[in-house]
């Protein structure tokens, strides 16, 4: 079980890589998605202390509670993450308009 | 504790929501425009002096004492940094009124710039890493807007470079962020330098410290990451090329200069061999991109890349001396370069292209132009006694005294180049005969940004003598990080 959370983030960091490299644009905002939310597994998981219980007062503080700030990042880094794939997204559908292809390899306009 | 500190955060913020709201009442968003620009730039002038006379400012928002809470640090790094930002930020702003066409682009590019602008100041001031990373986010997510916003071609096309630079880079660091705190347990930076110290030999220590050298090392272009900024700059809106090449990679530079003089204090002759080495290879990778170029703004794009390596050699050293050139030469190229580049947008506004070969006989149309553009040329090209040659000269020393004879060798070789290809682009602009008239001459919007960023070129050559003994105080700020420790967490 403690191996989840890492099999999981090495998962999503390895198949947003393989998407990243493809030659699609949608692929590669995909890949980024898949990475950004690796990278909020992680701060996540510097939280977590085993089976900790919820960090609220009252509970029974003989027990160890989950560290509640990572909780609180990445809900921050979630809602930022969230703001600029919407902006990629439109931004790749404005390229695919402007320029008539979503390979890659043809967006190249600027060169040296 | 004074509130002076969180002001240059809260007024660009409160400014950019006032201009949404303002949208559609040109004549009151020019006023506010111009009433928070000064005051801006005031209160980040009075703030360098406040930090110069007591020491260390502290701002603890919300009253939560460290390491609890986010605290706002003011040293004389960041005075320095905050003050040539909005020099830098009040010229492109100026500029703009000029550059842009119709006033539907100002009632967008107006509050976006404020937005970009509370994120710079943002990202000098914070004392939280986390914090770091929402002020870069807010400061990216403004230049992503501002780049495309004009929607040329070329523009786009950048903007979807950019964005998935910007993305995976904030995806690294907040990677970064996590290892950082599944160590050390703590976010504020001059705690997580006191849980470092003594456990500065284990791995995830070290991994993080790559990390974040790579994430900052992407947004401020180092070599195997420069590949996004020759487009991004040269495409960019003019005002935004400014700010981009003038203060936005320094941002870059700025992060890596307090992370490992505070937080990876004892990683530094670990890194040094591979900093300098990188540095090196960014120095003469962007020289030499920029021989090749035939558009000024992909040459002063470039030529960044260039500089940016200057710079990190001078942070490589680590050494007061060392430093404080480095400094220096952030402040004297940020003033330069965006000179240049709003140089190179008077070329563009006047026949749509920055292409050299389309512009020539420059002396006979706009003499005045001329003379500012040879006043950048010769700062840049480090020929006295324009700032550029203090800065090369304080750099170069440092490096001899230190005994790295190498990347000064380097050093010296690619500053000639760097002056070969700016006189050329500057002859051949200014002096060659060129048939075609320009549709437009440089209206006095437009050059007077230039002229005053020229003068201060000059006037920071002719009174360098203060400004580098400020860049050295605030060095050697930089190497007693006991002193940021102590103010941060001292005062609880």
């Amino acid at each position: 079980m403690k191996m989840l959370l890492p099999l999981v983030i090495g998962v999503l960091f390895a198949s947003g890589t393989y998407l990243i490299l493809q030659k699609n644009m949608l692929k590669l905002v995909l890949g980024i998605g898949l990475i950004s939310h690796a990278a909020n597994l992680i701060l996540i998981s510097s939280g977590w202390i085993g089976p900790g219980q919820v960090p609220i007062l009252g509970r029974d503080e003989t027990k160890p509670f989950v560290d509640p700030i990572p909780q609180a990042l990445v809900l921050t880094a979630i809602v930022i993450g969230f703001a600029a794939m919407a902006f990629m997204l439109v931004l790749a559908l404005r390229v695919y308009k402007d320029l008539k292809t979503a390979n890659i390899e043809e967006i190249r306009g600027q060169r040296g | 504790m004074s509130h002076l500190l969180i002001l240059p955060i809260l007024i660009p913020l409160g400014t950019a929501i006032l201009l949404l709201l303002l949208r559609f009442v040109p004549v009151a968003r020019g006023i506010l425009v111009a009433i928070s620009a000064l005051a801006i730039i005031g209160v980040n002038i009075s703030l360098l002096s406040k930090i110069q006379g007591q020491g260390i400012q502290i701002y603890r928002i919300g009253g939560w004492a460290p390491p609890f809470g986010i605290v706002m640090v003011g040293d004389l790094l960041s005075g320095i940094m905050l003050v040539l930002g909005s020099i830098i930020a009040i010229c492109a702003l100026f500029y703009s009124f000029g550059y842009l066409k119709n006033d539907d682009q100002h009632a967008i590019f107006q509050p976006l710039f404020f937005f970009l602008w509370t994120g710079t100041n943002g990202a000098f001031l914070t004392g939280d890493i986390f914090n770091l990373f929402v002020m870069f986010e807010i400061m990216l997510m403004s230049i992503y807007s501002l780049l495309t916003l004009l929607g040329e071609k070329k523009q786009i096309e950048a903007g979807i470079k950019l964005i998935s630079m910007g993305l995976l880079s904030s995806t690294l660091f907040l990677a970064a962020v996590g290892g950082v705190y599944a160590f050390a347990g703590t976010l504020n930076m001059a705690d997580l330098a006191l849980k470092i110290k003594p456990n500065v030999d284990h791995p995830l220590v070290s991994a993080a410290a790559m990390l974040f050298l790579g994430v900052f090392g992407l947004k401020a272009a180092i070599m195997p990451l420069h590949f996004w900024l020759p487009d991004v700059h040269s495409s960019a809106p003019t005002p935004i090329s400014a700010m981009l090449s003038g203060i936005l990679i320094k941002v870059g530079i700025y992060a890596i200069i307090r992370v490992f003089c505070l937080i990876f204090v004892d990683l530094q002759g670990t890194f040094q061999v591979f900093i300098l080495t990188l540095a090196c290879i960014t120095m003469f990778v962007g020289a030499m991109g920029a021989l090749a170029q035939t558009d000024l703004k992909r040459l002063l794009a470039y030529s960044s890349v260039s500089q940016i390596g200057y710079v990190l050699m001078g942070v490589g050293f680590f050494t007061v001396a060392g430093m404080g050139a480095a400094i220096f030469y952030t402040i004297s190229h940020g003033i330069i370069k965006a000179s240049l580049f709003l140089a190179a947008g008077i070329l563009k506004k006047m026949k749509g292209t920055a292409e050299m070969s389309e512009h020539g006989n420059m002396i006979n149309i706009s003499p005045l132009f001329t003379l500012f553009f040879l006043i950048s040329v010769a700062g840049l090209g480090g020929i006295p006694p324009s700032s550029g040659f203090f800065m090369k000269f304080q750099l170069i020393k440092a490096g001899l005294d230190g005994g790295f004879y190498v990347p000064v060798a380097v050093a010296l070789v690619v500053s000639l180049f760097t002056l070969f290809y700016l006189v050329k682009a500057w002859q051949k602009v200014c002096l060659l005969d060129q048939k075609e008239a320009p549709k437009m001459l440089p209206t006095f919007n437009l050059l007077a940004p230039v002229g005053i960023l020229a003068i201060l070129c000059l006037a920071l050559g002719f009174a360098a003598e203060p400004i580098i003994t400020l860049t050295n105080a605030a060095s050697q700020q930089l190497f007693s990080p006991e002193l940021y420790i102590q103010a941060v967490m001292g005062s609880m």
